[in-house]
């Protein structure tokens, strides 16, 4: 291990650290890849070549390639133009103009004549400029096809719309999860009363009258046979305020991969609790899904958490009861890294929706001051950092026949970086299909036809067949697909108790959103300290629980498309499972280019 | 596997005759042959003759044919082996010292011959030839949309097929094409099922899965072997074996291999019992890491200390094509049974030998902790 990688790695408390998106950008993204480079030298050449003698200086041309991405015929038309700009004007000072600032106010107003990516602000950077290029850029030549949206200057629209946001529902097995969603749909008038009516004789004539509710979000046969959640259930509503995406996750420990899942698309976290007697208790106890659920939602980087104490009123609103299960609750979650003011406690009844959307006026819950579920969850929305300027990548969650023609495929996610609008050409990763765009909608209801990093959305691809995509696969932008490998270095933190060491040879699942891997720990590398990130051992023979460490990661059959969690934290970000439990939180450290056998 | 002759003893030169029957003899063999023995089986081989005219002709010639066996090659999804060599004895066709390649074929005799025979290679061949130890069960692993098909014998995990579908997921309104596409699924698992188990010769059926996955399964072939009419399947039920595990990827055969039903069952499988005992030493490392430890060196170590209990060794490290490294781990073996502890050799056709191959290939549980076993490391390479 060199050293100089030692000191980037230093806080391993990244790990679970969630500063979502980066403020500053801008050190990354002047860094070039080796063939960028390798592209950009060989462009800046062409160009000093083509406009050989006239005497514009190397710096100019350098930054106008940078702008145009590469495109030299683009770059020599803007060189020439500024020049002949310049000698209009009466004192012409080529040499002394050659200021980075200068060119790039140059380049701001020479994008309004062209109108090539629209007008932008002048603080913006001609670096983020670059990459919204880079998706309308198709294959080199011929000239790039022109899209109909200009995202940089549409984000700035968004800021008069209604905030979205996306909260997974998480918690132990019949808590209420979706019965409260049910509720919570239901109540904000999402869900039509003739509909709701309908759940209500169907699940009574099956003896589980108490279900109906849950039933809006439990739509497969088998989850109403069964009563239990088993897949994530995606919906919507709105307030005044925002746009809210629900995701109800399932509480039964086999479907754990299914909650990841949806926590990893999530913003925020909403972990019910059964507060009826002994019920609290063997959810909570370690083995129950409370402290699993609550513990993966922080290392999947939801920095909020509302504890929602359900069913208070099978246990008469006895503030006694909810005061010692906040109390519990917030020391657990405190304890797993929750910032003590990012948890907040609502009680309230999902089946009969006391304080569900209305602050309640029950007698018994006088007690209580603060807000209701609805409120609370409005209270919540926060301005998130959109990182539309980076290229396109979107992983792959669902795969569905799209439409009526069936030469549509439509596949679902949530969009993880940059940004995608219809005629786009993307590229499916690893297997490197292209596809185009037909059409983008967005899950939340909203409007647009475009969309950016932080969306879940839909989108319509033609040109692709059904069979070259599978669910876990990243959508790219066509210019810039990730790379996909079978090995990679990661920091791993283990949770508590975990009954396996994990010793190089072990296999193990590893998830990242819709992607279930089967895989395993080649080597380890050392052992690192949880707080400083400094080494402690050197080649230990295994890795106990709660311990950081870094290690290198092996994934069985086909290559999968990958980030690491510098560039991407979402696509960097997984969790390793062993039979049914949750061993560990990795984020990817390095990529390993091996061929793999 | 048929024994036609053994005149062997331990340590001795002598030579085998057997008549492999299955896939299972022929994974045996694999472990039985190695670098430096003599082969002798009936093969074909193109022999060109170039005629006084010069006109060259080939042609395809059976004959006997004993190599000196240079390197050999198992093919886990055919189970077939290749056993590549040079010619020992010159007969009119081929010169001595040629090279050739037998492929070893079922219900067909070979001779093996060895310079020593150890005592691993006689436990091998009185493993191979009692036919009590051949049990054969059939098991599928499954979550939604990803289905293993698998043969399991006492030291081959064949997987005979592999489904992966995309399956839709439910949305807002409508679940028809998650609930329609997952039927098909299930079906589609029947059918490979259908097409690889022999009902006749399967012990048991495992069907592995995590959520309701396994009862899913169940219902269909229950259905479409009635509407089939297939007495076969609809009587399979009794043989069908359901058990929980958390995924449907490969290590849920290990996973299943250790539940309290399937323990029952085929408590005396090898397969069950690695799965076991691999289990357990993963968790005394949990607990106390200086009773169980594993490498060669550590292990070594301990065997020298006379501490162990089990000795856990994957059938890789016997295979070994040097010569001395195996004569170390007969030796080891040898040791640690004289010391009062056990031996498992570990199938590396199997998921916990597989594991066990990814670290070392040979562990071991201590009667007591020795704590100083490890290599005052560092001094190896770093990266």
């Amino acid at each position: 291990m060199s050293r100089h990688r030692l000191v980037r790695n230093l806080d391993v408390n990244e790990l679970l650290e969630e500063d979502e998106y980066y403020s500053d950008e801008q050190q990354e993204e002047d860094q070039l890849s080796a063939e960028d480079n390798a592209a950009f030298q060989s462009a800046v050449q062409h160009v000093s070549d083509t406009i050989e003698g006239s005497g514009i200086p190397l710096k100019e041309i350098q930054d106008a390639v940078y702008y145009y991405y590469f495109d030299t015929e683009k770059a020599v038309n803007y060189l020439l133009s500024q020049k002949a700009k310049a000698e209009k004007k009466v004192a012409p000072k080529p040499k002394s103009t050659s200021k980075a600032k200068d060119s790039t106010s140059g380049i701001v107003a020479k994008t309004k004549s062209l109108s090539v990516a629209g007008p932008r602000s002048s603080e913006e950077s001609p670096n983020t400029a670059k990459h919204v290029k880079v998706e309308d850029k198709t294959p080199a030549q011929p000239k790039p096809k022109k899209l109909k949206y200009d995202i940089p200057k549409l984000i700035e629209s968004l800021a008069g719309r209604k905030p979205s946001l996306s909260f997974v529902v998480i918690g132990h097995v019949d808590a209420g999860k979706s019965t409260l969603m049910g509720r919570l749909l239901y109540d904000s008038g999402e869900v039509a009363e003739r509909t709701m009516r309908k759940f209500q004789k169907e699940s009574s004539e099956i003896g589980k009258s108490s279900f109906s509710l849950a039933w809006v979000m439990d739509q497969s046969a088998e989850e109403r046979e069964r009563g239990v959640t088993i897949d994530i259930a995606q919906s919507s509503f709105e307030t005044s305020k925002a746009r809210f995406t629900i995701l109800d996750a399932p509480g039964h420990k086999d479907f754990v991969p299914n909650m990841i899942a949806g926590t990893s698309q999530a913003d925020l976290a909403l972990l019910v609790i059964d507060s009826s007697t002994d019920a609290f208790e063997s959810g909570f106890k370690s083995g129950g899904q409370t402290r699993e659920h609550a513990l993966l939602a922080r290392s999947l980087g939801c920095r909020r958490i509302i504890v929602v104490v359900n069913k208070l009123d099978t246990v008469g609103w006895s503030e006694h009861r909810y005061t010692s299960i906040v109390e519990e609750v917030t020391y657990f979650l405190s304890h797993i890294g929750f910032s003590k003011n990012s948890i907040r406690a609502v009680p309230c009844s999902g089946l009969t929706g006391e304080n569900v959307t209305k602050r309640s006026t029950l007698e018994a819950l006088s007690w209580y001051k603060g807000n209701s579920l609805l409120a609370e969850l409005d209270s919540s929305v926060m301005v998130v950092n959109r990182d539309y300027s980076k290229p396109l990548a979107m992983s792959i969650n669902d795969i569905f026949r799209g439409g009526i023609s069936s030469s549509v495929v439509a596949v679902a996610g949530r969009i993880q970086q940059g940004s995608v609008q219809p005629e786009m050409e993307v590229m499916i990763c690893p297997t490197q299909e292209t596809a185009t765009v037909k059409s983008v909608m967005l899950d939340d209801g909203d409007d647009r036809e475009w969309a950016v990093s932080g969306d879940t959305i839909t989108i319509e691809l033609t040109n692709l067949d059904d069979t070259d995509i599978k669910v876990g696969d990243v959508l790219c932008s066509a210019n810039h697909p990730l790379k996909s490998v079978n090995m990679f270095k990661a920091r791993i933190v283990t949770f508590e108790n975990m009954a396996w060491p994990l010793l190089a040879g072990v296999s193990f699942e590893l998830i990242r959103g819709r992607t279930n891997r089967s895989a395993r720990v080649t080597k380890i590398h050392s052992i690192l300290d949880k707080a400083t990130g400094q080494v402690v051992k050197k080649r230990p023979r295994h890795v106990g629980s709660g311990m950081a460490a870094m290690v290198e990661i092996i994934v069985d059959g086909h290559a999968m498309p990958m980030t690491t969690f510098k560039d991407n934290k979402e696509l960097g970000r997984m969790i390793l499972r062993k039979e049914g439990m949750s061993i560990a939180a990795a984020v990817v450290d390095e990529l390993i280019e091996k061929e793999y056998e | 596997m048929k024994l036609l002759k053994k005149d062997l003893e331990k340590h001795s030169s002598g030579t085998l005759v057997v008549v492999p029957e299955d896939p299972e003899d022929m994974w045996q063999l694999y472990n039985l042959i190695r670098a430096g023995d003599v082969v002798k089986a009936k093969t074909e081989r193109k022999v060109v003759s170039e005629s006084s005219t010069g006109s060259v002709t080939s042609q395809r010639v059976v004959m006997n044919l004993a190599i000196r066996v240079v390197k050999s090659a198992f093919d886990g999804e055919v189970c077939e082996l290749h056993l590549n060599g040079q010619i020992v004895e010159a007969n009119q066709y081929v010169k001595l010292r040629s090279f050739h390649t037998l492929d070893i074929e079922a219900n067909k005799s070979l001779s093996i011959y060895k310079d020593e025979w150890d005592q691993i290679d006689l436990e091998t061949i009185n493993n191979a030839t009692n036919i009590a130890t051949k049990a054969q069960v059939g098991a599928v692993a499954l979550h939604e949309g990803l289905a293993h098909v698998c043969l399991l014998t006492e030291h081959l995990t064949v997987v005979k097929g592999r489904l992966e579908v995309n399956i839709p997921r439910k949305r807002r309104g409508s679940s028809e094409q998650h609930d329609k596409s997952l039927t098909r699924f299930y079906d589609n698992v029947f059918q490979m099922m259908r097409r690889i188990f022999d009902l006749s010769v399967l012990k048991v059926i495992i069907i592995a899965s995590p959520g309701f996955v396994g009862q899913g399964l169940l219902k269909r072939i229950e259905t479409n072997s009635l509407n089939l009419n297939d007495k076969e399947w609809i009587r399979a039920k009794e043989k069908i074996l359901i058990v929980h595990t958390s995924t449907g990827h490969l290590s849920a055969l290990n996973e299943a291999l250790k539940t309290p039903e399937i323990v029952s069952q085929l408590a005396d499988t090898q397969f069950a019992q690695e799965s076991r005992a691999l289990d357990r030493f993963m968790k005394i490392v949990a607990q106390d890491d200086t009773k169980a430890w594993y490498g060669p060196k550590e292990v070594t170590k301990a065997v020298e200390v006379g501490a162990v209990d089990v000795l856990l060794i994957s059938d890789t490290l016997l295979r070994s094509s040097n010569t001395s490294d195996r004569k170390k781990y007969v030796q080891l073996v040898e040791d640690a049974r004289l010391q009062g502890g056990s031996v498992m050799i570990f199938s590396s056709m199997h998921d916990s030998g597989k594991q066990l191959d990814h670290m070392t290939g040979i562990a071991a549980i201590l009667k007591y902790s020795v704590p100083d076993l490890e290599e005052q490391s560092g001094s190896e390479d770093d990266e």
